[in-house]
């Protein structure tokens, strides 16, 4: 067992709890540590311990690692976030999980003998991975995870047109179930999300599909932290954002960016085959960011 | 996964079990929230998950061997038989501790009661992650379930579901208010979804509560409180009687 519970105080006082992974005793550690950010305000176990996995095989490769949890969110102190989906996705991209990513670098810097650090990041977690690469010096990598790519608009906004063609093909499996009609009926479906697909699709093939309004901190933070490292962008092909991303990665474009699109995956990343491929792709990313800053 | 909060001080006893797979991530502020809910008002209180020391994809639900590690951390809160508090699947393993004598009072919420209807709303699960994997149904129940025969294991939302767990479910034994009739005075349920299985155990005599207004992550995801007050005092009330 590599992992040991870990916790820390951010600058509000709050305790935070997370899991180092240590490389085993035999295995020398390199100074170039790993943070992985999950997405979302679930906590790190989510999803299916995916940053779990990928931190304790690096770990056994010797490179230290950190996950934790903000405040708020899972096992830390803090008042817990609430609220619609929409409401906590625009606090993770308007960086509200920024300052707590900060002290923890710091942190892990300072319990480890870590001089220089990779972030991971799945969905949110990889927005405010980059927002953190760009103001931390010893970040020299960031490996973002189905990052979703659109400025967090107004709950009246558009949704992309992926989003609403997903949604449309799972309402479409429900027509023939007796419990959605019921669930319908009784008020236990979710309106909001029902109306504002349909409105969207209306609105797509009325008009088109809706004008892109890429998220220009997260354009900002790639191409400053390309800048000093390298940065992998990961998603899958079928990913509701994936026409977002490849629009934004038109405007990334440069050198030390280097963007993979998984075949037969989706923004978890929940089967055997697209875990493979994700981890083969980290694995390189990894290990070349080692051999780069063992020879800086 | 990291071993659970430790016991603190205090002269009741409550064990929190936490569901097992995605449910335990998107309910554990849920059960962080309750646990320190119960402290302030002088509880003692430990949490027990499926997911303790695991770190991969891996999952183990085999109900014998839950409930003896449940049972177990029940006996290691010492003292006075404790109250236990369980969510889904972790109310099934909640009730047989009950059952089973290892605890004096169990809440359960929105219990799974029967393991196979379990297994079929896996397999459902199973069936929709297609739908975001591939954009259509590639494989049927049956081809998925051969698929576990096969490899060894069921996979759900990413996790590695042993395809000893599916066979273990599949022939665990459904909890009725007719088989836990003996334990009707120190057995509470809540819940929030499932409006006939609330009336059925209410109509049968049991302690039942409808709470509609609660809404966890794994209710839906388009709205998460992770802080659900009423769910709270619904449950302490509960406890202290």
């Amino acid at each position: 067992m590599t992992w040991t519970p870990c916790s820390f105080r951010n600058r509000n006082g709050r305790e935070l709890r997370g899991l180092f992974f240590d490389p085993p005793p035999e295995r020398p550690p390199f100074p170039l540590g790993v943070v992985y950010l999950p997405g979302f305000v679930l906590g790190y176990s989510a999803v299916h311990r995916l940053g779990l996995h990928v931190l304790d095989r690096f770990s056994q490769a010797g490179f230290p690692g950190l996950v934790f949890d903000h405040a708020g969110v899972g096992e830390s102190e803090g008042d817990s976030l609430c609220g619609a989906h929409d409401e906590l996705s625009r606090h993770v991209a308007s960086g509200g999980m920024l300052a707590d990513t900060i002290d923890a670098l710091g942190y892990f810097g300072s319990a480890r003998p870590v001089e220089r650090m990779l972030l991971i990041g799945h969905c949110g977690g990889a927005l405010t991975a980059s927002y953190a690469g760009a103001v931390d010096t010893r970040v020299v990598g960031l490996a973002l995870l189905s990052p979703p790519a659109l400025e967090v608009g107004e709950p009246d906004a558009a949704m992309p047109e992926g989003a609403v063609n997903q949604r449309l093909r799972f309402y479409r499996t429900r027509l023939t179930s007796g419990r959605s009609w019921t669930n319908l009926m009784l008020g236990r479906t979710d309106y909001r999300t029902l109306a504002k697909t349909m409105l969207s699709k209306v609105r797509i093939t009325v008009g088109g599909a809706p004008s892109l309004r890429l998220n220009p901190r997260l354009l900002e933070a790639v191409r400053t932290v390309s800048r000093r490292g390298r940065v992998l962008i990961i998603a899958g092909d079928h990913d509701e954002q994936i026409r977002e991303l490849n629009e934004f990665m038109r405007a990334v474009t440069g050198q030390g960016v280097t963007y993979k699109i998984l075949p037969d995956t989706s923004h978890g990343f929940v089967t055997d085959e697209s875990m493979s491929l994700l981890t083969a792709e980290l694995d390189a990313f990894v290990h070349a960011a080692a051999s780069l800053e063992a020879n800086r | 996964m990291p071993p659970p909060d430790s016991v603190s001080a205090g002269p009741r006893k409550a064990l929190l079990v936490s569901p097992p797979l995605e449910e335990y991530a998107r309910t554990l502020r849920a059960f962080v929230g309750l646990g320190a809910h119960l402290e302030a008002k002088g509880f003692s209180v430990a949490r027990w998950s499926s997911a303790e020391r695991r770190v991969d994809r891996s999952e183990e639900l085999v109900v014998a061997e839950l409930g003896a590690s449940v049972a177990e951390a029940l006996h290691r809160s010492g003292g006075e038989s404790p109250a236990v508090v369980g969510l889904r699947f972790g109310a099934y393993l909640a009730i047989r501790a009950l059952a089973q004598g290892h605890a004096a009072r169990a809440v359960l919420w929105e219990p799974v009661t029967d393991p196979r209807q379990y297994v079929r709303e896996l397999v459902r699960v199973a069936l929709a992650n297609q739908l975001t994997t591939y954009g259509t149904v590639r494989f049927s129940a049956e081809m998925l379930l051969d698929e576990a025969r096969r490899t060894g294991y069921f996979l759900v939302d990413g996790y590695r579901l042993s395809q000893a767990s599916l066979d273990d479910l599949e022939k665990a034994p459904e909890v009725t208010p007719e088989s836990v009739a003996d334990s009707r005075q120190s057995l509470s349920l809540i819940f929030w979804r499932s409006k006939r299985t609330f009336e059925r155990w209410r109509d049968s005599g049991f302690d039942a509560v409808f709470l509609p207004t609660v809404r966890l992550a794994w209710d839906n995801i388009r709205f998460f409180d992770s802080n659900p007050v009423a769910l709270y005092d619904a449950t302490l009330e509960r406890l202290q009687r």
